[in-house]
């Protein structure tokens, strides 16, 4: 964190040159519980990397908030430790940690024009005028808003804000940029470029991004690494691949992306795949988690590796719903044992023929993961019953 | 316009107009003009038609009692002492008592005001130090009731008063008429200087006092041929607008971090008690929370007698003679014009910059001066203007609190023009003047807070 004095060119160089600026950020043993009494976060370490974009993904009320409320500082820990680079944080308030919060909804001052926005971190810290003026420019030309730099917030359109919020972020060179589901309010044109915008300033600067989300397509696409949450405890941690193709745990499965879900009781291992036999019929897929012979259990098959080739695991079917993507087409099927089941195909045309007619259709025991039972995301059926 | 011709239809909208112009015409403009009007025109009793119309009213009343005493009896002369009261308003009674029959043992009838009063010769209402006479300023003989002559012609030299005073009443009141009152007379009786005789010692006294300086300073007090003079009234104006802006600093000061704890840092729920803590107190009637200070701050009240008690004074502090005690009474009655204004804005802040302001690294000074200030300067300003209004105003608080022990405020001298000296003329023009002071202050206060008027929309 540099004091005044820095002009343009020096800040042009940090901003730009210096790949390793971020510093990463470790949960220790953290728990937060709120006076009320309700444990937002259950005991919990992570590490996150220096420079690296994280995303912790999770539905609303799971505690992701609160985790990074912690980390800026406006939470203290119930117990346990979050370090900063080797720098413990406990007692720091958020005015003295090298984080920068960008919230829900922006928080930018409505009465300062665009570049005081953006300076007002470096006013905070008594750099000059001239100076702070300088960085603003600087900044706001980095988010492509240098000629905006006089208009009052209110002014600009929500992409413009976001981008100014994000600059204002970045001018108190923080090492962690924290970011609180700050696309959310965007219509989905405007989320997806700057989700690409927010990956490129990550590239850019090399600062350590938090992201948290409730949109797995948002933490799917920009981050390094994702933390999947539930009801204030981390469920998985891993790459988006790792976590799409081996969730370990049924609502890591559930969450992030569709699957399809048979429960029922193990009733053979083999190796690291076991048989598990549900209402539905007898089925073969992979069981990272060690299950034995006799526990409930779930197998979760994506929708995309449903298909009508022969495998192992065969259940017929006829078509319920039909719902046409483009490219794929979305089949909602029901088996005759009564369970519905999603797949998607590719879009050939022979999709038409085969409405009423009762059809078999399968997925390789590879693609199929069976996991203990646990609690389940909710449905949107679930949501909306509520 | 529209939306209110959508909203409420055409016969609503119309009354809805009529009144708003009927309130602004009877209770705001209306009132001013007439105030404006007689604090420009001379109490009617001080102009010379109105002498002369009471000449006439004393040579009649003369004449009718001295008919009582033509045929002088026991019963008579009774009834004479009772002079009939002169009817001009001055206040100087019916002497009755003066009409002892030993001092007038010799004349034919006792002491009648009426006649004694019945004189062409008659002293005019001019402004001090300038004497003037109504029969020489009209050209008039010299006419008295003598108490030595003879009835009769006591009643003929009234008779003929009583004339040439309605003939000159007449030709004045038209003339007075026609030709126009107005003048500022009664404004400028706000700066007239009034001598105050002291000695020596006093004042010197009074000279060392710091306030005396500063009022020396803007010429409000000044010596002249080592006489000392006082512009009475422009210094209890002074004085009240010094006190009554104080009050509201020191009420900004105050309410300003009750206004922030209430509304931004507080859980809701327990912002309801600290509401309704601030609310209590102002369900009591305004007289009642008033006079509640005085068993604390009397002679015998608690604070002396806590003192006394413990023995830190030997003499009750005479908390009534001192400013302060107006003073600190008037924050105390008033504060609340200033905290919810404030309050109300604060409210409508999103907490969210506060944080975002802290999480960027600015002090808590900072995030007052620079996020929470601003955004509040809206209600800063329409708490400073009620809070000052109402404290420049005041009335009951000097009243009750100092009992005419010490020096008035603004809004008690203009009373007791009206009231006190029944010389509404003078309170109009000092009531109008201080208002229009007020204004400007408000005003020039509203300018260097760059407040428009948009944003008092916002305060609620």
């Amino acid at each position: 964190m540099t004091k005044g004095g820095s002009g343009a060119t020096g800040a042009a160089f940090r901003l730009c040159g210096d790949k390793m600026r971020g510093k990463s950020v470790t949960l220790d043993q953290l728990e937060v519980t709120y006076p009320n009494g309700f444990t937002a976060v259950q005991r919990t370490n992570l590490v996150v990397e220096a420079g690296e974009f994280f995303s912790i993904l999770g539905p609303s009320g799971c505690g992701k908030t609160t985790i990074l409320r912690s980390v800026s500082g406006f939470v203290q820990p119930s117990s346990g430790r979050i370090l900063i680079g080797d720098q413990d944080q406990t007692g720091l308030g958020p005015n003295t940690r090298e984080t920068a919060l960008i919230f829900q909804n922006l928080a930018l001052f409505p009465l300062m024009p665009v570049w005081e926005n953006v300076a007002f971190g470096l006013e905070a810290r008594g750099v000059s005028k001239r100076d702070r003026r300088a960085k603003a420019e600087e900044l706001l030309h980095l988010v492509a808003l240098s000629d905006q730099a006089d208009k009052k917030p209110g002014e600009l359109s929500g992409g413009q804000r976001q981008r100014v919020a994000i600059a204002r972020a970045l001018a108190v060179d923080p090492s962690v940029l924290l970011l609180d589901e700050p696309l959310s309010a965007l219509d989905l044109k405007l989320r997806q470029h700057m989700r690409a915008e927010l990956r490129n300033i990550q590239k850019k600067t090399g600062v350590t991004f938090i992201y948290i989300t409730h949109d797995q397509g948002e933490a799917l696409t920009m981050s390094d690494r994702i933390a999947v949450m539930n009801a204030g405890r981390i469920e998985q941690v891993g790459t988006a691949d790792h976590i799409y193709s081996n969730p370990v745990s049924a609502f890591s499965a559930s969450f992030v992306g569709e699957a399809n879900q048979l429960a029922g009781l193990i009733s053979a291992v083999d190796g690291n795949m076991a048989h598990i036999d549900t209402p539905h019929g007898r089925f073969l897929g992979q069981n990272p988690k060690g299950l034995s012979i006799g526990e409930d259990a779930i197998l979760f098959v994506r929708p995309e590796n449903v298909g009508f080739e022969p495998s192992k695991n065969m259940v017929s079917a006829r078509v319920l719903r039909r719902d046409l993507e483009g490219p794929f087409v979305n089949l909602l099927m029901a088996t005759t044992s009564g369970a519905e089941m999603a797949m998607y195909v590719p879009n050939t045309g022979e999709i038409e023929a085969m409405q009423g007619a009762e059809l078999q259709i399968g997925f390789a025991p590879q693609k199929a993961t069976i996991l203990p039972v646990g609690p389940v995301a909710r449905t949107g059926q679930d949501i909306a019953a509520q | 316009m529209n939306g209110l011709f959508q909203s409420f239809g055409k016969g609503l909208t119309a009354i809805f107009f009529a009144c708003v112009v009927a309130w602004a015409l009877v209770l705001i403009i209306l009132p001013q003009l007439a105030m404006l009007e007689r604090a420009m025109t001379k109490p009617a009793r001080q102009l010379d038609s109105s002498v002369a119309g009471s000449l006439e009213r004393d040579a009649a009343n003369c004449v009718n009692i001295l008919g009582h005493y033509l045929e002088p009896t026991e019963a008579s002369a009774e009834s004479g002492g009772v002079a009939i009261p002169s009817a001009t308003g001055m206040a100087i009674p019916s002497m009755s008592g003066m009409a002892s029959p030993t001092l007038n043992a010799g004349a034919a009838r006792p002491y009648i005001l009426q006649c004694d009063r019945a004189t062409t010769h008659r002293k005019m209402v001019r402004e001090s130090g300038e004497r003037a006479f109504l029969d020489q300023l009209y050209d008039l003989p010299a006419l008295s009731v003598s108490a030595d002559a003879p009835i009769p012609d006591q009643i003929e030299t009234a008779r003929q008063i009583e004339q040439i005073a309605a003939q000159l009443y007449t030709t004045l009141q038209e003339a007075e008429a026609n030709a126009s009152q107005l003048g500022f007379g009664n404004f400028t009786a706000i700066g007239k200087p009034v001598m105050i005789p002291r000695t020596a010692e006093a004042q010197a006294q009074s000279d060392a006092a710091w306030a005396s300086k500063a009022l020396s300073l803007i010429g409000l007090r000044f010596t002249k041929d080592g006489n000392s003079y006082q512009r009475i009234g422009l210094e209890v104006l002074a004085r009240t607008l010094f006190f009554a802006i104080c009050a509201t600093l020191l009420s900004l000061i105050v309410c300003y971090p009750i206004a922030y704890k209430v509304a931004l840092a507080t859980t809701p729920e327990r912002a309801v008690w600290l509401m309704l803590g601030l609310i209590i107190p102002y369900a009591i009637v305004e007289l009642m929370r008033i006079y509640a200070w005085t068993s604390i701050i009397d002679n015998r009240g608690l604070i002396n007698e806590v003192l006394l008690w413990v023995g830190a004074i030997t003499e009750p502090i005479q908390f009534k003679r001192s400013a302060l005690t107006v003073f600190v009474v008037i924050v105390y009655t008033y504060v609340l014009f200033m905290v919810f204004p404030i309050y109300n804005v604060m409210n409508t802040l999103d907490r969210n910059q506060i944080e975002a302001a802290r999480d960027l690294g600015a002090s808590t000074a900072r995030v007052h001066w620079r996020i929470i200030m601003p955004h509040s300067k809206a209600g800063i300003a329409v708490g400073c203007i009620a809070t000052f209004m109402l404290a420049a105003g005041a009335f009951s608080v000097p009243r009750i609190i100092s009992r005419g022990l010490q020096s008035e405020w603004f809004s008690q001298t203009i009373y007791n023009k009206f009231f006190e000296a029944e010389n509404s003329n003078i309170g109009a023009a000092y009531s109008f003047s201080y208002t229009l002071v007020c204004f400007v202050i408000v005003a020039v206060f509203m300018w260097v807070m760059r407040t428009r008027l948009k944003d008092f929309a916002r305060v609620q």
